[in-house]
């Protein structure tokens, strides 16, 4: 293996070993505590423009699995460990080998303990590179860099595709759908039609959909154009909703409410998480790098169905009006656990309804 | 009543066995402790010489040296009338005590609650036919079973499950049957053999497990039904060696997160469906090429992997679990010592890999079957944490007296290929060995797989450590690989034995090129939060976040592995110790390597190492710490030895005794044993033991003895005599102990003069009601006072009651015969008698 570096913008310089490709990358370098699932979390499109640091020691245990993708071509900018598995380099479903094929940097044997003391502590985004060498010139590169904030743009379908079946005819608005979804969806037998995030409101109702899901996807809510949140506006009006991360933001947005930055992104699967209404915690998959201002929420409108116990961030909200609602967190797991996964359910049970009143 | 403290009835673990040991000692006094500071009043029944817990009372309020019956804890209640009674810190045992003394009707009578399951659950742990029928309900997977009495019917469900299965006869005439069958073959002959043994003319037959892979799922829940995942540990050795014979690894490294969530469901149903609060062990047998899994065991009470977790995550598992007991919900706990304010509401995460490592007790024994299987046959264990797990694993081993350094591995070289096949089939306790030698012999990753059922992972470790053994070997005194050597956890003994030089010139090359440790803290965030558990493991990577503090501390050097011999009474010395030490106002540091030493609670030590015990770990700790004085366990003879060398000499060093090297001291007349502590000036009399004579034999031994002795007064006064001279003779103050033998004539001799062994101390200590680790302890800060010694030992009652000890040996549990000798205790236990 050879040398390789991350050079983050305020000169720090992390050394290690490079893996998968040899590309020059730049990122928000960002870091994810969870101890197993390294495939599911480098392919959710949520990493686009972004640097993974693993905090689990060893990554790459388990070969690269052919139905575990979060999706086909991955998004993320690099991938940080501290060992990364000794498979043969060569071995086709090794994640080196992996990363190779996906032009995705990884570096091995980085202290990434020392890392993420640095990125807990930060409070804006920290840029890196992942470099062959720290020098001046891979500086001067970083800062003149401008990362996108189009990154839903990036990664969302540019074009409508169906995934059908027999059950309830459900449209999902792809802001960087990781495949998680689609999983729950095809289990409880939905005919989803999966559209552009650009798409308007007339557009999806056309299709006469029981149910719309906001996905979740990367980057920022407020870089999204406004027709976003007026598509919102709209299609709650008319059939249920639910919105997860990015979709849970930006239904936020559409009725009022402000999002925010958080100081550090957390990305991991083990906060508590206080569900209001029972009182009951539950433990779900987390990525997130903006959160609903708990103040700016309009009480009259929506209210807070979840709260993560541990930064007290908001973490579900519902509609007083609609039947819509939203979480910041991933209730599809992939990876992460189940225990969240009802809200699926509730989803059906809230087009089922839907279904009744039409026909009452 | 009503404003009196309520009181908490804790059933104890009994004398130490090859099952279960210090982590239940461990356990008891986070728990106890965390009951105190709730408001109960802690009482503990227990028979075992060597628990810390029954002599701490900072944990325990209130001790009863009772033989562990429904009788006794029966007698308890009465006398204490408790609000809640614990069982789970007295293994399977105290459960079945607790069925009986349920069925009695005293609990429900006075209102007692079982703390951690409800009573109908408590019936369930002890009867596995009931708890398979829960399982069958809630679906949970199990191993298929079938009686059937014919060919057709065993063949169907042989095909059904796969072969494998194993046959056994229903109600056997004489011996029990039970054969592995590979075939439809072997299945025919099975069958019919069976069923001629049988009573019922019936046969079992059963799926068999052996060979997959085996997984721990640890669950915490609280009484509002809120579960959490606090681990899950993964063996690399397949089902079918013992779970604690196996080498386990924290987090499980080859699981895909989707079987993770399958056995995590499961085991938060089971787990809700006992209503257990507080901890859950649900085990899998996991088989990952068919992608499915079944439950094999259920156990709602602490054991060895409770407390391997509690220190490989940082998470207080036990003290977490106290809060629950206490009646607490998990999000409203609030964990003193730096950590978070929902830490115990907040799954655990790892940013380190931990290995723990069973210890064989066949250098000390003679075990003609070495072959590990599903008897335990391992009497203690080693923890390593690293950044990698080839780091962790090294770790693990690194223990001067078994591990990396013994030459298991270059004995390897010399075996045929028959015996090291032989040898990865029918693994024993150095498997470890024998896996590397195969790869060095060429053997591929696939093909050991397929032999011996370790996930190709972990085979691809082992292969590279081998390759970087190799380097080493090939680039002698290269600064680069010596940097690289240290990066994968090799240490300086390691290195120095492949460039055929010494550790400490190792040791200088590293300060010359400035290879330097760095200390990680084990936080249950995996450094997301900025949280302190005050416990340190090292690795040599760029940030080190072991500081020094203002006040010089005082460095443990604890007693590692339990090892046959004085078991965990050495534990119990130098927990008391350090407790002592601490109640002066020390700051206590401790250095540890046995994940199951009561020494790592958190009540003895401001600051904790987990690493391993040798000269080039404590001497990189001794360089942060600069402690005033160094205490080392008397059983590490090398270590001790080397740090007399290295220390420098504004530090003193001192033993706390622990030697396990004891004189197995035999004598066919009887033997007495005058113990005494020496001052430096004065002797004091501690009161004499009486070696019983064997049972089966004419013998007398040490191993069983009770106090005080019979001898008529006169007598007495002999033996007091002489054995106070004998130590008047001695040097240096500590605890002595004189045996004499008696002749026919009734003369006594002395036949030597020792350090007061440790379960000497741990049984006087608690027959004299007087702290003699404490006494050490003064000693050693020169803070000891005859006067209050004395005055403590006059506050004795005057009628004293006779104690006996009696060690107890692992011999049936592993099926050898041996004599029962000190140097081979496994634990023991002690009763008073009036």
């Amino acid at each position: 293996m050879t040398a390789r570096y991350l050079i983050l913008e305020d000169g720090s310089v992390y050394a290690g070993d490079g893996f998968g490709s040899p590309a020059v990358t730049f990122g928000e370098v960002v870091f994810n505590t969870s101890m197993a699932g390294y495939q599911e979390i480098i392919t959710n499109p949520i990493y686009d423009n972004q640097i993974i640091v693993f905090t689990q020691p060893n990554v790459g245990n388990v070969p690269i699995n052919r139905n575990i993708y979060e999706s086909i071509v991955p998004a993320a900018k690099g991938v940080i460990v501290r060992d990364l598995a000794a498979f043969d380099d060569q071995h086709r479903q090794s994640l080196s080998h992996y990363l190779q094929q996906m032009n995705i940097p990884g570096i091995t044997n980085v202290d990434t303990r020392a890392l993420v003391h640095k990125l807990r502590s930060a409070t804006e985004p920290i840029r890196g590179s992942i470099v062959p060498v720290p020098d001046d010139h891979a500086f001067d590169q970083l800062h003149a860099t401008v990362l996108t904030n189009q990154q839903v743009a990036q990664v969302a379908t540019p074009k409508p595709y169906p995934n059908p079946d027999v059950g309830k005819t459900v449209v999902v608005v792809d802001f960087g759908l990781k495949n998680g979804v689609l999983r729950e969806l095809s289990r409880r037998k939905c005919n989803v039609t999966v559209l552009p995030y650009t798409s308007t409101a007339d557009e999806i109702l056309r299709l006469d959909p029981d149910g719309v899901v906001f996905s979740s996807g990367p980057g920022d809510p407020h870089s999204l154009k406004k027709s976003v949140l007026k598509m919102i506006q709209e299609v709650q009006q008319h059939v249920p909703v639910f919105g997860i991360g990015l979709g849970h933001e930006l239904f936020a947005m559409a009725n009022g409410a402000t999002v925010k930055r958080r100081p550090v992104e957390h990305h991991g699967m083990n906060h508590p998480i206080k569900e209001i209404i029972t009182d009951q915690i539950d433990y779900a998959s987390q990525s997130a790098g903006f959160e609903v201002d708990r103040e700016s929420v309009d009480r009259q409108k929506l209210f807070i169905t979840y709260v993560d116990l541990l930064d007290n961030s908001v973490q579900g909200l519902r509609h007083r009006q609609y039947p819509a609602f939203s979480v910041q967190f991933f209730p599809d797991g992939a990876p992460g656990p189940d225990e969240t996964d009802p809200l699926f359910d509730e989803f059906m049970d809230l087009m089922n309804q839907r279904g009744d009143e039409d026909f009452g | 009543m009503a404003d009196s403290k309520p009181t908490a009835l804790i059933i104890g673990a009994g004398s130490d066995n090859l099952q279960q040991g210090g982590e239940l000692d461990y356990a008891t006094l986070e728990i106890g402790r965390t009951l105190q500071k709730a408001g109960f009043e802690t009482v503990l029944v227990d028979d075992n010489p060597f628990s810390t817990s029954l002599d701490t009372t900072t944990a325990i309020s209130q001790r009863y040296i009772l033989p562990l019956t429904a009788q006794s804890i029966i007698e308890v209640i009465n006398q204490r009338h408790p609000q809640l009674i614990v069982p789970t810190l007295g293994g399977r045992r105290a459960f079945e005590i607790l069925q009986t003394v349920g069925e009695s009707g005293i609990l429900t009578e006075n209102d007692i609650q079982i703390a951690g399951v409800p009573e109908a659950t408590v019936r369930q742990v002890n009867n596995p036919m009931l708890l398979n029928q829960t399982l069958r309900r809630l679906q949970a997977p199990t191993k298929k079973i079938a009686t059937v009495d014919n060919y057709q019917a065993a063949l169907e469900m042989a095909q059904e499950v796969g072969f494998p299965v194993v046959v056994r006869a229903v109600f056997p005439k004489s011996l029990r049957m039970r054969r592995i069958v590979q075939d439809s073959e072997e299945l025919r002959t099975a069958v019919s053999r069976g069923i001629q043994m049988s009573r019922s003319g019936q046969v079992m037959v059963q799926q068999s497990l052996a060979g997959l892979k085996e997984i721990e799922v640890m669950v915490m829940r609280d009484s509002s039904g809120n579960m959490m995942c606090l681990g899950i540990a993964e063996d690399i050795d397949p089902i079918g060696i013992h779970a604690g014979d196996s080498i386990t690894v924290l987090p499980a490294q080859t699981l895909l997160d989707r079987n993770i969530q399958d056995m995590r469901n499961t085991a938060f149903a089971i787990t809700r469906k006992l209503r257990i609060v507080g901890i859950n062990h649900v085990q899998f047998a996991f088989d990952p090429h068919q992608n499915r899994y079944y439950v094999i065991k259920n156990s709602p009470y602490f054991d060895r992997i409770s407390t391997f977790t509690e220190i490989a995550t940082g998470y207080p598992v036990s003290r977490v679990v106290g809060h629950l007991y206490a009646g607490e919900l998990l999000r409203n706990i609030r964990l003193d010592h730096g950590l978070t304010k929902h830490t115990a509401v907040t799954e655990p995460v790892m940013d380190r890999t931990a290995v723990r490592m069973p210890v064989f007790p066949f250098s000390q024994l003679t075990v003609n079957n070495q072959k590990l299987g599903t008897q335990k046959k391992s009497v203690g264990s080693t923890i390593g944490i690293g950044r990698s797990l080839i780091e962790a694993l090294l770790k693990a081993n690194a223990d001067y007296q078994f591990g990396w350094h013994n030459g298991q591995a270059k004995l390897m070289h010399g075996i045929s290929d028959d015996q090291l096949d032989q040898l990865l089939i029918h693994p024993h306790g150095d498997r470890l060995y024998s896996l590397i030698e195969a790869i060095r012999r060429g053997y591929s990753e696939k093909e050991l797989a397929e032999l011996t059922k370790i996930d190709r992972y972990y085979l691809a470790q082992f292969n590279r450590l081998l390759k970087i053994q190799t380097e080493i070997q090939q680039f002698q005194e290269s600064p680069a690989v010596l940097k690289e050597a240290k990066y994968w956890g090799f240490d300086d003994g390691k290195i120095a034995e492949l460039w055929e030089t010494s550790d400490e010139q190792i040791f200088h090359l590293r300060e010359q090129h400035q290879i330097n440790r760095t200390f990680k803290e084990i936080d249950p965030s995996a450094g997301e939060f900025d949280q302190h558990s005050r416990t340190f493991y090292s690795t040599f990577e760029i940030e080190n976040e072991s500081r020094p503090e203002d006040s010089q501390p005082i460095l443990v050097i604890g007693s590692g592995p339990r090892r046959l011999g004085n078991g965990n009474a050495n534990d119990y010395v130098v927990s008391r110790v350090m407790n002592e030490l601490r109640s002066h106002g020390y700051r206590i540091v401790l250095v540890n390597d046995n994940p199951s030493s009561p020494t790592m609670a958190g009540l003895f030590a401001d600051k904790r190492y987990v690493e391993p015990l040798t000269n080039e770990t404590v001497m990189d700790i001794v360089r942060i710490e600069n402690p005033a004085k160094v205490m080392v366990a008397s059983n590490q003879g090398e270590l001790l030895e080397r740090l007399r060398k290295h220390l420098p000499d504004s530090m003193t060093l001192l033993t706390i005794p622990t030697a396990d090297q004891l004189e197995d001291v035999v004598s066919n007349e009887p033997l007495l044993e005058y113990n005494a502590l020496f001052d430096g000036q004065y002797v004091y009399p501690l009161g004499m033991t009486a070696a019983l004579q064997a049972d089966d034999q004419l013998n007398y031994r040490t191993v069983a003895k009770r106090y005080p002795t019979t001898l008529a007064p006169a007598a007495v006064k002999k033996v007091m005599a002489l054995g106070e001279q004998s130590v008047r003779e001695l040097t240096s103050p500590g605890l002595y102990q004189v045996l004499l033998k008696t002749d026919p004539l009734g003369n006594y001799q002395v036949q030597m003069v020792r350090s007061l062994p440790a379960p000497d101390i741990a049984f006087l200590s608690k027959v004299l009601q007087l702290d003699l680790s404490a006494v050490l302890a003064r000693l050693a800060i020169n803070k000891f006072s005859g006067k209050l010694l004395q005055r403590s030992m006059e506050k004795q009652p005057a009628q004293q009651r006779t104690a006996v000890y009696r060690a107890l040996f692992p011999f049936k549990a592993l099926q050898i015969k041996e004599l029962p000798t000190a140097l081979k205790v496994m634990g023991a236990e002690m009763q008073f008698i009036e």
